[in-house]
């Protein structure tokens, strides 16, 4: 197993997707902390406001709590798309994919490998854009006071929270991709798919409950409820957590099994 | 040298109802060049690609190593070096970086194996070039390369010599002979290209619309080969003429070049010559020879049709 994961760690940080997915997270934040410099010193015109949604004044250390308890759900699952479309999809455009299950390692390993650098990596990505984001902002607005012990813990947990997120997302974005066996192919599926979930079940759960039970109970829901983790929400902590533990056993099982039955 | 090391029994490969490989018992011994013969579709990769485990066996075992059961076999095989369809690299990496991935793969220690791989196969100066600019035949040799990494037991080589120029097929004839000869390494390899399989291979497996049709070693080949004169004329079809009539022998074949393969009197060629002298035929060229692997081949692959 060790072996399999250093590989597929040397792999990613040889990949080419990863490295531009941390440079486009850097740019993101640049460009996000400038617009609300901008919109702060009002040299935007009139009709463009940033929301922020906080209400405190703006340094670096709110931003990175900000960035810590809220981050862009969309974002993350595009993150853990991208990388899974690129790095497992592609292990079949290349036909890697065949030097790797010739070597007679177990496919439940290799699978199970494949998962964890693609969770890993997106942390990475997601870190990047908390830390830059963090950095921009000291730079525009100076880094302010340093957050509480109670800030930091509720910081704490919903980062802890949004990796067991990431997981699930990694856990479904690297069973399409294998499914898929085509980058291209791949990224569209894993978008449709979050449209699906995300977008139009949200649609289907006003008109219908069992839509409404539907979203409630998966991780497209949870990620822009994290907020509420500080208003002390009664069983939402354990609702997520296993939410995101039933979702990555699943679609990391289905993965796997389909691996195990498929003809490379 | 009778140690078994591949055995299939009726291995047998379906899509659907579709069977691409039918009843594959093929046995594959310890230390010997396994050529594996047979034309576009025959089903050579389906068959490699399920000794390599990456198919399913849809009926029949495959023995690996001794080992006859599933986890046994899947444990087998990381004492196999492959190379299946082509070679599969990743593009965006050096060769060293390529094998440094397979390395960690494979829990190589020290990356000595590396240098001393790109040494073996011709590619110890690419430096930092990206495999993505590398010509075809050096990303064959790369391909070769991180087969034989691991320093298998069992190299299974799908048409390696694709797209190799001709010191490169030299060259990699060479150093399958080497590993075979001076590592003990077995190796099975398949190529549509006949003549180089038959200088190095020591066992043929000819496989037809997915049966194997012949197994046998080099010398049975031999054995097994017809014999034939070889005979070209001055004027082709005056000759023809005189050996249905005169010799009463229909047993022959006109290749497209105007040379004519007798297969008769192969032991009293001096006959020939007389009878087509006496008829006024000039004789270019009348030499006794053998069917190479390419004429077995055929005669076999066209036994097979009929």
């Amino acid at each position: 197993m060790m072996n399999g994961l250093r590989a597929e760690g040397y792999k990613l940080f040889h990949a080419r997707i990863f490295w531009a997915l941390i440079i486009i997270a850097s740019f993101l934040s640049l460009a996000m902390t400038s617009l609300i410099y901008l919109d702060e010193k009002g040299i935007l015109i009139e009709q463009i406001t940033v929301e922020t949604g906080m209400e405190e004044s703006l340094t670096g250390f709110t931003m990175l709590i900000e960035s810590l308890v809220e981050p862009d759900a969309f974002f993350i699952f595009l993150f853990a798309a991208l990388l899974s479309s690129f790095f497992v999809a592609g292990e079949y455009t290349n036909g890697t994919i065949k030097n790797i299950v010739s070597t007679g390692s177990k496919r439940l390993i290799i699978h199970v490998n494949k998962f964890i650098v693609i969770w890993g990596a997106t942390i990475l990505v997601l870190l990047t854009m908390v830390l830059t984001f963090t950095l921009f902002s000291s730079i525009y607005f100076g880094f302010g006071t340093f957050p509480t012990a109670a800030e930091w813990t509720v910081a704490g947990k919903s980062f802890g929270l949004t990796c067991l997120i990431i997981g699930a997302y990694s856990g479904i974005a690297t069973c399409l991709a294998m499914i898929a066996r085509n980058a291209a192919v791949a990224i569209f599926a894993l978008l449709g798919f979050y449209l699906v979930f995300s977008t139009g079940i949200d649609m289907l759960a006003y008109r219908y409950t069992i839509f409404e039970d539907l979203l409630r109970y998966s991780v497209f829901d949870y990620m822009r409820n994290l907020s509420l983790l500080d208003e002390g929400i009664d069983n939402f902590v354990s609702r997520l957590v296993s939410t995101a533990i039933v979702t990555i056993v699943l679609f990391v099982g289905a993965g796997v099994l389909l691996f195990q039955r498929k003809d490379i | 040298m009778n140690d078994v090391i591949v055995k299939t029994k009726h291995m047998t490969k379906k899509y659907g109802k579709h069977k691409v490989v039918k009843d594959i018992n093929m046995h594959v011994q310890k230390g010997s060049i396994y050529g594996f013969i047979g034309l576009n579709g025959a089903g050579k990769s389906t068959c490699l690609r399920m000794i390599a485990g990456l198919t399913d066996v849809s009926r029949g075992t495959i023995q690996l190593f001794n080992e006859t059961n599933k986890r046994g076999v899947n444990e087998a095989r990381k004492r196999i070096g492959a190379m299946i369809e082509g070679p599969d690299l990743y593009p965006h990496m050096t060769a060293r970086q390529n094998l440094e991935v397979v390395r960690m793969q494979r829990g190589i220690p020290g990356k000595d194996c590396i240098s001393h791989t790109l040494k073996q196969v011709g590619l110890e100066d690419t430096g930092k070039k990206k495999v993505r600019t590398f010509s075809l035949g050096m990303k064959q040799r790369l391909g070769i390369a991180i087969a034989l990494l691991s320093s298998p037991e069992l190299l299974i080589l799908d048409e390696p010599i694709n797209g190799l120029d001709p010191v490169g097929v030299v060259e990699m004839r060479q150093l399958l002979k080497d590993l075979s000869e001076e590592h003990g390494v077995t190796i099975i390899i398949s190529s549509h290209i006949l003549t180089e399989v038959y200088h190095i291979a020591t066992h043929y497996g000819i496989i037809h619309h997915g049966e194997l049709i012949e197994q046998c070693t080099r010398e049975e080949i031999e054995e097994k080969s017809q014999a034939y004169i070889c005979l070209r004329a001055d004027d082709r079809e005056k000759a023809v003429t005189i050996i249905e009539e005169k010799l009463d022998e229909k047993n022959y074949e006109v290749l497209e070049d105007g040379t004519i393969k007798l297969y008769a009197y192969v032991d009293n060629p001096k006959v020939v010559s007389r009878v087509l002298h006496e008829n006024g035929v000039f004789i270019e060229e009348l030499t006794p020879k053998h069917d190479t692997l390419e004429g077995y081949f055929t005669r076999l692959v066209k036994g097979a049709s009929v």
